[in-house]
């Protein structure tokens, strides 16, 4: 009687545990779940929850497609004229192409040198021209390699020849773009003057593009002591230098974006390098901004900014201004975080992240909620811009924190020429300086369309002035004052 | 209301004439104490008004933040600390500024600053980002003016030089935050000396 009693009593107690446990598993398979929080910032600059604009697709692994594991790879490169993918797959020594529903091409592994194979040795970056020629950057063989596509040579560049650059010094490139003239712009690593800008021939034109050194208070305060103490104990302090980049992208209106290794101010993360590589990056020191290490960046038609952190594992998109979109990921095992994240591309409306530790791509798709973002963003950008207020209002209903949408509403209305409604978005935005040319705007139209009223008003007061102190006058002067 | 009236025309007439306007104040006795209290109820206000009514543009406040007690607390507070501060240097100085002058010098000098500080508020609110260089000469006209009739104020009160004058408003400022500091040491003594009884309390509670 005791054990049945016994029995009894486990099965109310295993069934008492196991319902709430089905009933959560239930509610989470009613949405969608993810194992980060997509956030976006409030107009106070405080980190908010957000609706997720993106979601965790799919994994693929090299084994995915049969070809064995990925090791260590580096860099990804999607052409989209060609519509190919490369993988850097750098431990391994080759280069995977896919297509973009990640079935596999083929795999570039033995090269092909005046008749003999030539073996790569840890490429870490990738660039292939609209017409299939590829750039590799080898770093283990010190050179940039440009080949067909069917993988034979076509040229080899070594370490370039210049009074400017350091004999002595190691050459490593590791990243590697080339514009549409062929001339090419070469990250090297610990190379902090600039990208290696090479002439199609292999000849040195100069350093592009090349960073200032950043001014913190700390430094000031070394640099006092470098002047007081001897050059020999000055010699062992910290140099500074510029900051070196750590991945370059060129987006489609022929701008080089690059992303800086290492910094100290935040000042210069992300650089938008002109062809005369002057930096025109308009950001003004967004809040996501800071204390980033920004892995790799990728820029589309629209010019929305995707970069990932390289320590947080963190995705950030933003719109050219540096409104920040969306930011999610994370560092993790699951499905849509990282180990140590190393390149990310766009593909169509899909973004894929390579991780090099993980050894896999990550990839992610829009949701709903990013869909009309981006649609709203692109019908502004195209003009059109009483359109794009619907999909931004819907936008709002959705997440009433969003401040890029009252900003996007606040421009259409702005070129409309309804200040009025304008300005109202713009304060719900937190946007003083666009706020202050709707606001302009309104007044002078304002004083357009009631400039009779204004000057009738204006004769009237003076008109009751000069009565008033008429009369003060006349009873001053009879009061014999 | 009558009486009010009369020291405000007086306070106003000060703003324009200091040097008269503070003779009169010192040797006919043409202040009044409540145009006083009546000019730190206007400081106080217009220090709220700063924080809520200044044009969006120019106002970088979070709404949520805003606490009247703690404008009231900077603001009527720092009068009154200067107020006490001045009396306890010019003691030491000795000057020949009667307490009440002292008040009476504090609180008309803050006039010119309240009424420039209303019209930048309201001229906050109707001009574009690229006019802040003059709104901050607005607020720099009402602070240098007010500063002057401290000045000139000081001068008549305390009948000291202008040298000392100087002297008097830079002892004034050190012994404000002389003040600050023995307030803020007091309070966390008060503090400890709170815990150390409640710790007594507490343990006499539990041997009980």
């Amino acid at each position: 009687m005791v054990w049945k009693k016994a029995l009894v009593m486990i099965l109310i107690i295993g069934m008492g545990c196991i319902t709430p446990v089905a009933s959560v598993s239930a509610a989470k398979g009613s949405g969608h779940e993810v194992p980060y929080q997509t956030y976006t910032y409030d107009k106070w600059g405080n980190a908010t929850p957000a609706p997720n604009g993106y979601l965790p697709e799919k994994t693929i692994r090299g084994t995915t497609m049969n070809i064995g594991d990925f090791v260590d790879p580096q860099d990804m490169f999607y052409s989209d004229v060609r519509h190919e993918i490369y993988i850097v797959d750098t431990g391994n020594s080759r280069i995977v192409v896919v297509d973009e529903d990640f079935t596999l091409i083929k795999i570039i592994e033995e090269l092909e040198w005046q008749g003999k194979p030539y073996a790569m040795q840890k490429p870490t970056g990738i660039f292939v021209t609209d017409e299939g020629t590829l750039y590799i950057a080898d770093q283990g063989n010190a050179e940039v390699l440009m080949c067909s596509n069917d993988g034979k040579i076509l040229n080899k560049y070594g370490k370039p020849e210049s009074n400017l650059i350091d004999a002595t010094a190691e050459y490593k490139p590791s990243k590697i773009v080339v514009d549409e003239n062929g001339k090419m712009y070469i990250q090297g690593l610990g190379v902090y003057q600039g990208l290696i800008y090479l002439k199609p021939d292999g000849s040195f034109v100069k350093y592009f593009g090349a960073n200032k050194v950043e001014m913190t208070m700390r430094r000031v305060i070394m640099k006092l002591w470098k002047t007081i103490l001897s050059d020999k104990a000055s010699s062992n302090m910290q140099t500074f230098n510029p900051i070196e980049y750590g991945n370059i992208f060129l987006a489609d209106n022929g701008f080089i974006y690059a992303t800086a290794a290492a910094s100290e101010d935040n000042s210069k993360l992300i650089v938008e390098l002109n062809p005369l590589g002057v930096d025109i990056n308009r950001m003004k020191r967004p809040v996501w901004y800071v204390n980033a290490t920004f892995a790799d960046i990728n820029v589309d038609e629209e010019g929305i900014i995707t970069v990932i952190d390289g320590k947080t594992g963190r995705i950030y998109q933003s719109d050219k201004n540096g409104q920040l979109m969306f930011a999610f990921g994370g560092i993790g095992e699951q499905l849509g975080l990282f180990k140590i994240p190393s390149s990310i591309i766009e593909v169509e409306d899909k973004i894929y992240v390579l991780d090099s530790e993980k050894a896999s791509i990550t990839g992610f798709t829009l949701t709903s909620f990013g869909e009309k973002v981006r649609k709203a963003i692109s019908l502004y950008n195209n003009g059109h811009y009483e359109a794009s207020i619907e999909p931004w209002e819907d936008v709002i209903k959705q997440n009433a924190n969003y401040l890029l949408a009252y900003t996007g509403v606040g421009k259409a209305y702005y070129q409309l020429e309804k200040y009025e409604l304008a300005m109202e978005s713009y304060k719900l935005a937190n946007d003083r300086s666009n706020y202050s040319t709707a606001f302009r705007g309104y007044s002078l139209q304002a004083m357009r369309s009631n400039f009779g009223l204004i000057l009738v008003a204006i004769i009237l007061i003076s008109a009751a002035y000069k009565t008033i102190r008429y009369y003060i006058d006349k009873r001053r002067k009879g009061k014999g004052v | 209301m009558n009486r009010l009236s009369k020291g405000f025309r007086q306070s106003y007439y000060t703003m324009f004439h200091p040097v008269n306007g503070f003779d009169a104040v010192k040797w006919e006795n043409a202040g009044s104490i409540r145009t006083c209290f009546f000019i730190m109820f206007l400081f106080f206000l217009v220090n709220v008004f700063d924080a809520v009514l200044t044009g969006f543009i120019y106002n970088t406040r979070n709404p949520d933040r805003i606490s009247i007690i703690s404008i009231f607390a900077v603001s009527i507070g720092g009068i009154i600390l200067w107020f006490i501060s001045n009396w306890a240097v010019s003691s030491l100085m000795f000057t020949e500024g009667k307490t009440k002058h002292i008040l009476i010098l504090t609180c008309y000098s803050l006039l010119p600053y309240i009424i420039w500080e209303f019209i930048y508020i309201v001229a906050s609110n109707f001009v574009p980002v690229e006019m802040a260089p003059f709104l901050s000469m607005l607020r720099f006209i009402g602070l240098s003016w007010s500063f002057l009739l401290l000045v000139f104020g000081s001068y008549q009160i305390h009948q000291i030089s202008v040298g000392k004058v100087f002297v008097n408003i830079l002892l004034t400022v050190l012994g404000v935050f002389i003040m600050l500091f023995l307030m803020l040491l007091g309070y966390s003594l008060i503090q400890q000396m709170y815990i150390f009884a409640y710790t007594i309390f507490s343990e006499v509670v539990f041997r009980l």
